[in-house]
């Protein structure tokens, strides 16, 4: 009789963690679907993204070209301008110089990089099916996808995927009370046709830029022999680029290092400043764009006056505490620099 | 009699109690280690039902120092939170710190009891909100801008990521005096606003996605650090710098 109530009891058991299970499961599997999908398939829409009063729409098609898939985005508001991608290679077509942010990625974080496996992703985000946010969206039915983070010191994220082609239609970055602070929703796709290959023919006014496919070894090395090389970092998050660049001749140090744990992502900018642009003042200053938020000090150092900024899709806390794991603490020049300041002791 | 104080501590969480209630209710929390769990955990529901994040906030003791008389300065759960910038006033003003005995007369104290319960109410509230709330605007609105003091406490792993944003801007000059405080013209403030957004900008662009421990795909502009401007613009600044020592020479 007690073996029979035994057995009752795991069977209930199974039973109510099975739907639990399989539902992590389906979304870890349209996950992997997703990620495939925007590396393989053909499609071509029409995509509204921003977030506040800032909204801004593009025309994106994918499809083959020279014998690869081949990404165009149009930006149809503000200046015109185009980007396409393939391969490794990113053109950018418009009048005038490329200025910064001009050609954003607009599926970011969920575009044709998104890692399909990762051993660790599951450490730092939780994926699940969340079904009873399904909606329609372009005309399609889609299957929503919550991805939290295990850890407060980075956003979540909430996802809309196709039932068709598991290509993502709509994509929320969330904080943690659950505030959106970023959307992208397509407002119209189209999945049945490959856009013609000229499509993704590059004008003369293209100019391109350069992709990094590989972070090298040699990068690698460089930016941790870096003194400003943080000493904390968010779980998951890796270095993923570093640049450094010298002028002998008036002794300006400028370095960039790019970490991210695959989602989200931070660039950690260490330049020389003059002290008579800033004054004498030496202020920790914040400020937040949507999921974007940006961190700078200016600090002295041997080197002259330097200004540190990081700058990543992180709540600001985080941005903080990595700028603070970046300071050395027994500089001379740094101990004149910070006063009483504390300096994280565990790094 | 515990049901009582139960009674008056969900009332005291609702803002729904008198003042002798309070007193009472305080008392007995504070000798209670059952009655303290049960405050704690009548905050955490109130919390979690506004939507708002759940921290380990004890109010309890500052809101008895408040009907004591007693300095909020002296709250130690949320002299910790509420971080860097009134502790940094606190410590540029140290006569504000200490006073052991009330210096105002009792029907004051009595007085102000609301005032003061109200005001620990909103430290708690602060320390327990979070600054990345939803932020519309574009890049070249005129922006919130969150100044940190330089006496930021560590942040610890498990309750650290809570900052303090103000519409000010608190500075210490790091050359001569350390203590002073000053505030950006307006000058400076539009130039530090476009230097974030300059850097805000080169991150998105080179945001073209990675991979977790794998090869990772990076965009670069070619000419890297020319593109931005960013180069160009501390070559100028430094060179500025140096023409203006040479002239002051």
């Amino acid at each position: 009789m007690r073996c029979r109530c035994t057995l009752w009891k795991v069977l209930c058991g199974i039973a109510l963690l099975w739907p639990g299970v399989s539902l992590a499961d389906e979304a870890e599997d349209l996950l992997s679907e997703m990620a495939s999908s925007l590396k393989s398939r053909h499609y071509s829409g029409l995509v509204t993204y921003g977030y506040g009063d800032q909204w801004h729409s593009a025309k994106i098609q994918q499809g083959p070209a020279n014998q690869q898939m081949s990404l165009r985005i149009d930006y149809l508001t503000g200046e015109r301008r185009s980007q396409i991608r393939s391969g490794n290679e990113v053109v950018c077509i418009h009048q005038g110089a490329h200025l910064p942010g001009m050609t954003p990625d607009i599926l970011k974080p969920f575009n044709s990089y998104f890692p399909i496996h990762s051993d660790t992703f599951e450490q730092y985000y939780r994926v699940q099916r969340a079904d009873r946010l399904d909606q329609r969206i372009a005309g399609r039915d889609s299957a929503a996808l919550r991805i939290t983070p295990t850890t407060p010191d980075r956003y979540g994220y909430r996802l809309w995927l196709d039932f068709e082609t598991a290509l993502p239609l709509k994509a929320d970055i969330l904080n943690s009370k659950n505030d959106v602070l970023q959307r992208f929703q397509f407002a119209a796709i189209d999945v049945s046709a490959a856009p013609a290959p000229e499509r993704f023919q590059q004008g003369q006014t293209g100019h391109t830029v350069q992709l990094h496919r590989h972070l090298t070894d040699s990068e690698q090395i460089r930016a941790l022999e870096s003194e400003w090389y943080p000493d904390w970092l968010p779980l998951g998050f890796t270095l993923q680029r570093y640049s450094q660049s010298r002028d002998a001749q008036v002794s300006v140090k400028s370095e960039r290092m790019k970490f991210s744990d695959g989602l989200a992502s931070f660039t950690f900018f260490v330049d020389a400043v003059s002290a008579q642009h800033s004054g004498n003042l030496s202020a920790r200053m914040s400020r937040q764009w949507g999921p974007v938020s940006a961190t700078v000090e200016d600090v002295v150092h041997s080197d002259g006056k330097l200004r540190l900024t990081v700058v990543g899709e992180l709540p600001p806390a985080t941005l903080e505490r990595i700028l603070l794991s970046a300071l050395p603490d027994q500089s001379p020049a740094m101990t004149e620099s910070l006063g009483t300041r504390p300096i994280l002791s565990q790094r | 009699m515990k049901n009582r104080i139960r009674e008056s501590l969900s009332a005291l969480c609702d803002g729904e109690c008198d003042e002798l209630e309070l007193r009472r209710a305080l008392n007995h929390v504070e000798n209670d280690a059952e009655l303290r769990e049960q405050w704690s955990n009548f905050h955490l529901i109130g919390a979690a039902m506004r939507g708002e994040s759940i921290g380990t906030v004890d109010l309890s003791r500052g809101i008895m120092q408040a009907i004591d008389g007693e300095p909020m300065d002296d709250v130690p759960a949320a002299a910790d939170q509420v971080s860097s910038r009134s502790s940094a006033v606190a410590a540029s003003q140290p006569d504000l710190v200490q006073p052991s005995k009330p210096v105002l007369p009792a029907w004051m104290i009595s007085g102000s009891v609301a005032a003061s319960v109200t005001l620990a109410v909103l430290l708690g509230a602060r320390a327990l909100t979070s600054p990345d709330v939803g932020v519309s605007g574009d890049l070249s609105a005129q922006p919130v801008m969150a100044a940190v003091s330089s006496e930021i406490a560590p942040a610890s792993d498990t309750a650290s990521f809570v900052s303090d944003v103000t519409v000010s801007v608190v500075a210490s000059d790091t050359t001569a005096d350390r203590s002073a405080t000053a505030s950006l013209s307006e000058e400076e403030l539009a130039a530090a606003q476009e230097t974030l957004r300059q850097y805000v900008l080169e991150h998105e662009d080179h945001g073209f996605g990675a991979r977790v421990q794998q090869a990772s795909p990076f965009a670069r502009v070619a000419n890297f650090g020319q593109d931005t401007g960013i180069r160009d613009r501390v070559r100028a600044e430094v060179q500025q710098g140096i023409n203006a020592g040479a002239g002051a020479e």
